[in-house]
């Protein structure tokens, strides 16, 4: 990417507003809307899924119907009414996809318009990708030189029929069914996502990613992803997301859950892209996730996000610090434009003994956007010199935009240090002028700065993803000077 | 929103509180009435009163029997004041010497046109409308710079005795003065204290208030502060926590004017089981304001602090300059903190921070004192008193510095107990 230029960068700045904004005009079976006992049966009857996941399934539906939709977080929307989504959706498919060559033409078009190619080209990259497009898995490549090395990464769904004792044994362990309104609704109506494995002391020799897509029009996703890496083992995962261009605002609502066992570690990126509505704050996905990842003895888990799309974005990738000298770390830059509202940040519960964690989250809000960091860190009396450190930076672009910060730090140890840090402030003036004295214009000094000023969190990101994310701070953020 | 826990024990609670003598208005009472009505007492899901309990509040038996008045010489900071001495729910000694331009009321003697109510609800301000008593009401006139402080000592004494006071103090334009509310108990036995303050200051005004909280045995203490500023007004708070069962102070101040300048300042000490909370909301509503508020403490044994401080910024409020910072120290192996430092930024030519801290001593600094010969004891006390030092350094007054001394030398020792059991 070295020959990437300014002018390349001006050129794209042109030409794109949300780029993935397309519908790939591909027959789908979509069952009709609304959410009752009887659809969660169809759901698990089209998956073919076992009676225990079922029986999961249904309990989590019950509590969910009792339980409220949260409203304490600081973004406004118009509720969606749960009775007017469909609940599956999925490409027509003849038959499975033996090979890649079995896989529908506009399907590969769509992969190769969003940058995704599974094939030669990308074995050069080597990234092996799971894509997940409404609410299947359609493809994943490199299994069988992962297989190899013993390392299981599939879509859920074949992971339900094929591992079912890893699933069992690990699903609803870090986010319990009932945890959270969108969790339990989660259990109650996911459809696909992605499972890895890796097994005990095997460093998963390339980037796994995960590419989620919602095409249908009327239907929400709801996926889960599930990473186990057993005793002294490494995994990087990725995840990017996108959704055409629609007026109406859709449901993403996913769990994910990380389980880092003695001595493993974890790095989690996601470049969060889904559509963020038009100018007008028309439309976009309402993005509800739980994402939140336990660690073991001596095992580190490090959650990395870029995120730009969304109408409205409700997300706290957390860490549960349970083994004595684990490591959490939480890196964030949150773009908010036009209408888009934005309350994300994470938790870090310290429960062991010498546990530490760092949190950096860089928030950025242009337009009429409101972008707020939520964040926990709470110090548990068990949690003998814990660490923690938290830096919140907040950069205005506008002057009706808004920036919040509300972080709890609860601790009960007093051997414990905690260190949390926030300012909010707009671009300086006398950095402005200083990149413009150096006949630097005043959108390209913007870019620069704003790239700066996100170095921290972008150094995190594995290659492929940190030019990507770059690229996409720059789009989002197209037009907001002044 | 405050939640429902069981209305009937707000109710219970009230039952022996003689209504207020204060003459509010009509709607306003009724307003109050039926919010404590319907609300009850917040419970911990209620955001404001997350980590502070009121289980043990809301069963007090309160009643107000009228005790003899006690001596309260000994209790005032300095005799170079105007001052003010309440005893439970009544005054037992009002200043009568005082000079032109500044004239004072009780606030029982007030009339209907004479308060100055600003808009802002909680349970603890409701049942303050309801049921206060009295209370100290000052205007200073226009220009007028007070030499002397105006001092409030507020006394409480006997068994589960509510002290429920309103306070209104109105500076006009130009004027200056100090204020010293003191607070005290005699082996307080879960008395309740309910202290609301409302602090008007018109342009060019500047009050700078100390408030210090020195209460013995199981009192219960809420304090209220609500502080309008208009324009180029300056205010200052610091408020000294050195001693209290469980005590709660609220600091609201509504920045409603251009080039103002609001310092908020916190010490807090604890020991034992002790409970000591602030919450603070500094709300910029005008631009060209600044603000700056430092809040630190030592909690030792079991004891527990929260700190939430709260800056907005609303639109159009530009070139707001806030800082905020929050350190603690955790001396006690079994004392807890609980810290929320939050900013709502609506505007975006702004430069606000906030930072907080939790940690202990500095080992590697006691390490270097002790290799300097000096003793362990010493070392940590001289360590404590630094981490100290930058909130005491901001008291002005030289009589509340003195009292600081007096209180923290025969309190803590100067060592903050640390190591007393040595």
């Amino acid at each position: 990417m070295a020959n990437y230029t300014e002018e390349n960068l001006a050129h794209e700045l042109e030409n794109q507003e949300y780029k993935f904004g397309f519908v790939t005009p591909i027959d789908a079976d979509t069952i009709p809307i609304g959410l009752s006992e009887d659809v969660i049966r169809l759901i698990s009857s089209k998956k073919e899924e076992p009676l225990w996941l079922l029986e999961h399934r249904l309990h989590a539906y019950n509590v969910w119907k009792t339980m409220e939709e949260p409203n304490w977080a600081h973004v406004k929307y118009k509720k969606p009414d749960f009775q007017s989504i469909a609940y599956y959706s999925a490409p027509k498919q003849s038959k499975k996809y033996e090979s890649w060559d079995d896989v529908d033409p506009e399907m590969k078009a769509t992969m190769a318009k969003l940058g995704i190619s599974m094939e030669e080209q990308q074995r050069l990259t080597g990234v092996a990708v799971d894509f997940v497009m409404d609410s299947v898995s359609v493809a994943t490549s490199f299994k069988e030189k992962l297989g190899e090395l013993g390392i299981i990464f599939c879509s859920f769904s074949e992971a339900v029929q094929n591992h079912p004792d890893l699933v069992r044994k690990y699903m609803g362990t870090v986010v319990p069914t009932t945890d959270n309104f969108y969790a339990a609704l989660n259990n109650a109506v996911f459809t696909d996502g992605s499972f890895c494995y890796i097994p005990k002391g095997v460093r998963c020799p390339m980037e796994l990613s995960t590419y989620f897509r919602i095409n249908a029009g009327g239907t929400g996703q709801f996926e889960r992803t599930l990473v186990v890496a057993d005793e002294g083992s490494y995994v990087s995962y990725l995840e990017g997301c996108t959704a055409p261009q629609r007026d109406e605002n859709q449901l993403h609502a996913a769990v994910v859950e990380l389980i880092a066992l003695d001595n493993a570690e974890i790095k989690y990126s996601t470049v969060q892209n889904w559509y963020p509505g038009d100018k007008n704050g028309l439309g976009g996905i309402f993005n509800f996730v739980t994402k939140r990842g336990i660690c073991h003895t001596n095992s580190k888990i490090s959650w990395t996000q870029v995120e730009t799309g969304s109408a409205v974005t409700w997300k706290y990738p957390s860490c549960i610090l349970k083994g004595d000298h684990s490591i959490g770390e939480f890196y964030s830059v949150a773009v908010t434009n036009n209408y888009q509202q934005a309350d994300t940040g994470t938790k870090m519960i310290h429960l062991g003994k010498n546990t530490k964690s760092t949190i950096i989250s860089k928030g950025i809000s242009a337009g009429k956007s409101q972008n707020s960091y939520r964040g926990l860190v709470q110090i548990h009396k068990s949690a003998k010199n814990a660490r923690n450190f938290s830096q919140c930076d907040s950069l205005l672009m506008s002057s009706e935009c808004g920036a919040h910060t509300f972080p709890y730090i609860e601790c009960k140890n007093s051997t414990a240090k905690i260190e949390h840090e926030a300012t909010t402030s707009k671009i300086g003036e006398d950095q402005l002028f200083y990149c413009k004295q150096r006949g630097i214009g005043e959108e390209k000094a913007i870019g620069l700065i704003v790239n700066g000023y996100c170095k921290e969190v972008l150094n995190q990101l594995p290659m492929e993803f940190a030019v990507e994310a770059q690229k996409l701070l720059t789009i989002s953020l197209e037009g907001s000077v002044g | 929103m405050e939640q429902i826990v069981a209305p009937s024990k707000m109710e219970t609670f009230r039952r022996n509180l003689p209504v207020s003598l204060l003459k509010i208005k009509k709607e306003d009472l009724a307003a109050s009435n039926e919010r404590l009505l319907l609300n009850g007492f917040p419970n911990s899901r209620t955001e404001a009163w997350k980590y502070s309990r009121l289980n043990r509040i809301a069963s007090l038996n309160l009643n107000t029997i009228t005790s003899s008045p006690i001596s309260w010489e000994h209790y005032s900071v300095t005799n170079e004041a105007y001052t003010f001495v309440f005893q439970n729910d009544r005054c037992i000694h009002f200043s009568q010497d005082l000079p032109d331009g500044i004239m004072v009321k009780e606030a029982a003697h007030l009339s209907l046109e004479e308060w100055k109510t600003l808009d802002i609800n909680s349970h603890v301000i409701d049942i303050n409308k309801t049921h206060a008593q009295n209370g100290l009401c000052l205007w200073l006139r226009k220009g007028v710079s007070l030499t002397k402080p105006v001092q409030l000592i507020f006394i409480s004494s006997g068994t589960e005795q509510a002290a429920i006071h309103r306070n209104q103090f109105i500076l006009e334009k130009n004027s200056k003065m100090e204020v010293i509310i003191s607070h005290f108990s005699i082996d307080g036995q879960k008395n309740y204290k309910n202290i609301v303050s409302e602090f008007h200051l018109e342009e060019n005004a500047c009050l700078s208030v100390n408030k210090l909280q020195n209460e013995e045995g199981e009192d219960f203490h809420f304090s209220t502060e609500n502080i309008h500023q208009k324009n180029n007004s300056n205010f200052s708070l610091t408020t000294l926590t050195l001693n209290g069962n469980w005590v709660r102070n609220d600091v609201n101040v509504f920045v409603d004017g251009e080039g103002c300048e609001t310092f908020l300042n916190g010490a807090y000490l604890s020991k034992g089981i002790q409970h000591i909370d602030n919450h603070t909301t500094i709300d910029h509503m005008k631009p060209n304001c600044n603000s700056y508020e430092l809040y630190k403490g030592v909690m030792d044994e079991k004891s527990t602090a929260v700190f939430n401080g709260k800056v907005f910024v609303r639109p159009d409020a530009q070139k707001i300059a806030a800082f905020q910072s929050n350190a603690n120290v955790l001396i006690g192996d079994e004392a807890s903190v609980n810290s929320k430092p939050e900013l709502e930024i609506y505007a975006d030519d702004v430069k606000c921070s906030h930072g907080s801290t939790i940690g202990q001593l500095d080992e590697e600094a006691i390490f270097y004192l002790q290799s300097r010969g000096i003793s362990e004891k010493t070392a940590r006390r001289l360590v404590l008193t630094a981490f100290m030092q930058d909130v005491f350094e901001k008291i002005t007054s030289p009589v509340v510095v003195t009292f600081l001394n007096q209180v923290l030398s025969k309190r803590f020792n100067w060592d903050l107990s640390v190591l007393e059991e040595d």
